[in-house]
């Protein structure tokens, strides 16, 4: 039981506050009747229809070059907010509506169905993990290798973000491979000069020189970035296949717009609109469960 | 307050009791959502134990740095006129008017390694980033404005008479500030310090952008808490719970000190 916060908090938090507030002092918590599950701040007037994506924080370029196609397609406004996977999750836990949730793991995506939290989801993406240096290399990193070799700074994820959590089980996969032999994780982690929350700030950490080297997403080397750091090689054997899933979450307000989305993004049309400036496999044989019959 | 409750007294006692329930109603739901026995099991836990005693001796360190870079600024602005001082006021305001990580990611890029000050002290063997200077650079600066504006109240209040008097007097100009101007602004400066240590006490997102996160180094107690929210909601509530503790205690502590020293 971790999770506990929700409800016995939340509704001891309406009686309290109200007795509070209205009465001057605390009465005896009344009965609060109705859902358990607090229903988050009520949204600012949206228009009728419009569609509200969590997306994790890896997902920003595909999404944001989806979002025009998605809007003309569904004939709805489309709001997108990209955060930590871990961090999204947190927020449906607490009563966020969102009409579609795209984590960076299937984990999460799992945490939200055994909570009943999440519907209709499925894998739908893959992409992969790439080791970074900032432009010119400044430490002379060559192979992966070095990590354990060589005096530098590298900056990884959280553990419980997935990008975190890929990059640990890279680690690990290392030490089971004689071409770095056994100790290779814990040589490597010491290394680490700092955890971050997702994976951006990973990102800005090597674009801006702060760090020597650190583990991103290749969706993340996109545009600008490309100029920005340069890229070594990680051995297929140690490469770790990254999921993404999608679902529609148990507090979404337009649950058929969700849904809508989902089926526009998996469509020809919406695919050709990520892969034209972002990086992402799409995984050919997904399909919406609802669409299953 | 004089015993009588009249209905002006009626009317403060009703909004300051309002401004105390909006306060404190959130934070006793917080609290609520712990479990005391995960509290007490958490209170060993070296992210807990560490992150705290790094709080402290960063602020140790960063507020009396505010105090001696704050202090001249703050005399300058109460006791000076001089030209540009409305935008030197307006200069200091700044910080608090920006988001803190607008601020952590103006540190970070002046002192990474291809920032201009970093790339400087990247000559000299110096490297700020990922250590624990960034947390108190990164307090300093969230910090330092309130301060000055407290401590500038504080010096303006001194009446210039009583200075007059103790320069006719005879006393010397330093001498003067020491006895007389000090003393007499001691109220503002102190309040100054109070809210500095609350601000660095609390700083994370300046802290996280500029410093990173890695425990005993740059992994303060409001930094924990944030990733300990990332992580699971309760890890977080219940590190948030005993910063709460802590930080009332100081704050208090603080207070029933000052009024226990004869000043």
């Amino acid at each position: 039981m971790t999770r506990c916060v929700s409800s016995t908090a939340a509704s001891a938090c309406v009686a309290l506050g109200a007795g509070l507030l209205l009465a001057g002092c605390p009465r005896q918590p009344a009965q609060t009747t109705g859902s358990a599950r607090p229903s988050g701040p009520s949204s600012p007037a949206q228009p009728a229809g419009t569609v509200v994506v969590l997306a994790a924080a890896s997902l920003t370029e595909a999404l944001t070059a989806f979002e025009p196609h998605a809007e003309k397609q569904l004939g709805a406004e489309v709001r997108i907010s990209f955060g930590g996977s871990q961090a999204l999750r947190t927020s449906i836990e607490q009563g966020n509506a969102a009409d579609v949730f795209a984590s960076a793991n299937m984990d999460h995506i799992e945490a939200l169905q055994k909570a009943d939290l999440i519907a209709d989801a499925f894998a739908f993406a893959h992409s992969k993990l790439a080791f970074i240096t900032p432009k010119g290399n400044p430490a002379g990193i060559g192979s992966l290798a070095d990590l354990a070799t060589r005096d530098l700074r590298l900056v990884i994820a959280v553990k419980d973000c997935p990008a975190g959590k890929y990059t640990r089980a890279l680690l690990a996969a290392c030490d089971k491979d004689p071409q770095f032999g056994a100790g290779f994780s814990e040589k490597a982690l010491s290394k680490v000069v700092s955890e971050d929350a997702d994976v951006k700030q990973v990102l800005s950490k090597v674009t801006l020189g702060a760090a020597d080297a650190a583990f991103v997403y290749d969706s993340d080397l996109t545009g600008e970035v490309q100029g920005q750091v340069e890229q070594i090689p990680i051995p297929e054997g140690v490469q770790q296949l990254v999921t993404y899933g999608i679902g529609i979450p148990a507090t979404a307000k337009n649950p058929q717009g969700g849904r809508q989305f989902v089926e526009a993004l998996l469509s020809e049309g919406g695919k050709a609109a990520v892969t034209e400036t972002a990086i992402l496999d799409f995984i050919p044989s997904a399909r919406p469960p609802w669409t299953a019959d | 307050m004089d015993g009588r409750l009249s209905p002006r007294n009626a009317f403060l006692v009703l909004m300051a009791a309002l401004f105390v329930a909006f306060v404190t109603v959130p934070l006793i739901c917080m609290v609520l959502g712990v479990p005391l026995a995960r509290l007490g099991r958490y209170l060993h836990d070296p992210m807990v134990v560490d992150s705290l005693a790094l709080t402290l001796k960063t602020t140790l360190i960063s507020v009396p740095i505010v105090v001696a870079l704050g202090s001249p600024l703050a005399y300058l602005l109460a006791r000076r006129e001089f030209w540009g001082k409305q935008v030197l006021d307006a200069l200091v305001d700044l910080p608090m008017s920006m988001p803190p990580v607008v601020m952590g990611f103006a540190l970070l890029m002046t002192f990474a390694p291809l920032g201009p000050i970093g790339s400087v002290l990247k000559g000299m063997g110096i490297e700020v980033v990922f250590t624990t200077a960034a947390v108190i650079i990164a307090q300093v600066m969230m910090a330092a404005p309130l301060y000055v504006k407290a401590a500038r109240t504080g010096f303006e209040s001194v009446d210039d008479s009583l200075l007059r008097a103790s320069l006719v007097l005879g006393a010397s100009r330093w001498r003067t500030f020491l006895r007389v101007t000090l003393p007499l602004s001691a109220g503002g400066v102190i309040t100054g310090v109070i809210l500095a240590w609350a601000r660095a006490a609390g700083e994370f997102c300046a802290t996280i952008t500029f410093a990173g996160n890695m425990p005993k180094t740059t992994q303060t107690a409001p930094v924990a808490v944030f990733v300990g929210v990332n992580q699971d909601l309760s890890v977080g509530v219940t590190l948030a719970t005993i910063l709460l503790a802590f930080s009332f205690a100081v704050l208090l502590g603080a207070r029933i000190l000052l009024k226990r020293s004869p000043r």
